[in-house]
């Protein structure tokens, strides 16, 4: 499912990047290709995600239809300490852009991204 | 005696010890100049009788190696690292907390994975902020060839010498932070 980028945030409010992107990966030597990327979202009513899932497979490793990949998913949760039972689950067969943080627009059943946010309550340092 | 020492004496001293025993290894000398050449060894590595992790205090055995010679025993045989991944991404939860997990699924393969935080800001000052990277489980192809999960219980580093899967995970509340994940494919 696409993916849409959208902002939530003015520019003011976004927090500093300390990299050149959110996220990156880098190898040496040869590494496997990576294969495939799914999601799993556990989120609720409004779509804020709690719990994100990835599966990154690589060639030669065990790939995962929907069904193994949620349940997978669930089995991780619960290991982290996570109830994700009372959740709604969107499973994502080929994520984009994995390393985004997402929410989920509960109507049209897709990941929606975020850009990097304060919190609207973050204050400076009281002396 | 162990002695205090600083950054760069130890920085020297490694340099040295890898030169050295890349010559013993393989016969000839490195140039010191030739540092992007530490990911194209051989696994053929003879044994290394003497230089498993010598030479440094013990606060501050630390694997700086360049690992054309930095090599460990595994059931009597020497290996090495073949090849590394790296993957990091940042994540942030502004008001509530928030948690993610990764699974890697690859061929059975010797792997040592390691996760860090590379980068962390608070978002509120005046109150608490978390951020907590760890393994969470492992899959390993056993003798029998079937496989079996073992709960790593956030662990920052594992390994297993026949790996099929590892997932790491993080929980982070009123902050930004960057997980970092290193798996290091040996053999």
């Amino acid at each position: 499912m696409p993916s849409q980028r959208v902002s939530q945030q003015s520019k003011s409010q976004r927090a500093v990047s300390p990299v050149s992107g959110h996220a990156g990966q880098a190898a040496a030597g040869p590494v496997p290709a990576i294969k495939e990327v799914q999601a799993v979202a556990f989120y609720d009513a409004t779509g804020r995600i709690h719990h994100m899932h990835h599966v990154v497979v690589f060639e030669g490793g065990k790939s995962h239809n929907a069904d193994s990949a949620v349940r997978d998913a669930k089995e991780k949760a619960e290991l982290m300490g996570r109830d994700v039972s009372k959740l709604k689950v969107l499973h994502v067969p080929h994520l984009e852009h994995p390393h985004a943080m997402h929410r989920v627009d509960a109507k049209k059943k897709v990941l929606v991204e975020l850009e990097p946010a304060k919190s609207s309550s973050a204050t400076t340092r009281k002396r | 005696m162990a002695r205090l020492a600083r950054a760069d004496e130890i920085s020297s001293e490694a340099r040295e010890i890898s030169y050295a025993a890349h010559k013993v290894l393989n016969g000839r000398d490195l140039n010191p100049a030739s540092t992007t050449h530490w990911f194209s060894h051989s696994a053929r590595a003879p044994p290394l009788p003497s230089l498993d992790f010598a030479c440094f205090p013990e606060y501050l055995q630390i694997p700086v190696f360049p690992p054309s010679v930095f090599a460990v025993r595994h059931k009597e045989s020497v290996m090495t690292i073949l090849s590394e991944w790296n993957q990091w991404f940042m994540a942030w939860a502004p008001s509530d907390g928030y948690s993610a997990s990764t699974s890697y699924e690859f061929p059975p393969s010797a792997v040592f994975a390691k996760v860090s935080c590379t980068f962390f800001m608070e978002y509120d000052s005046d109150d608490v902020s978390m951020f907590s990277p760890g393994i969470v489980s492992i899959r390993r192809r056993k003798p029998d060839n079937s496989d079996e999960t073992v709960a790593e219980g956030n662990a920052p580093s594992v390994w297993d010498p026949n790996m099929t899967s590892i997932t790491v995970g993080i929980y982070i509340y009123k902050c930004q932070a960057q997980l970092f994940t290193n798996l290091e494919f040996w053999g």
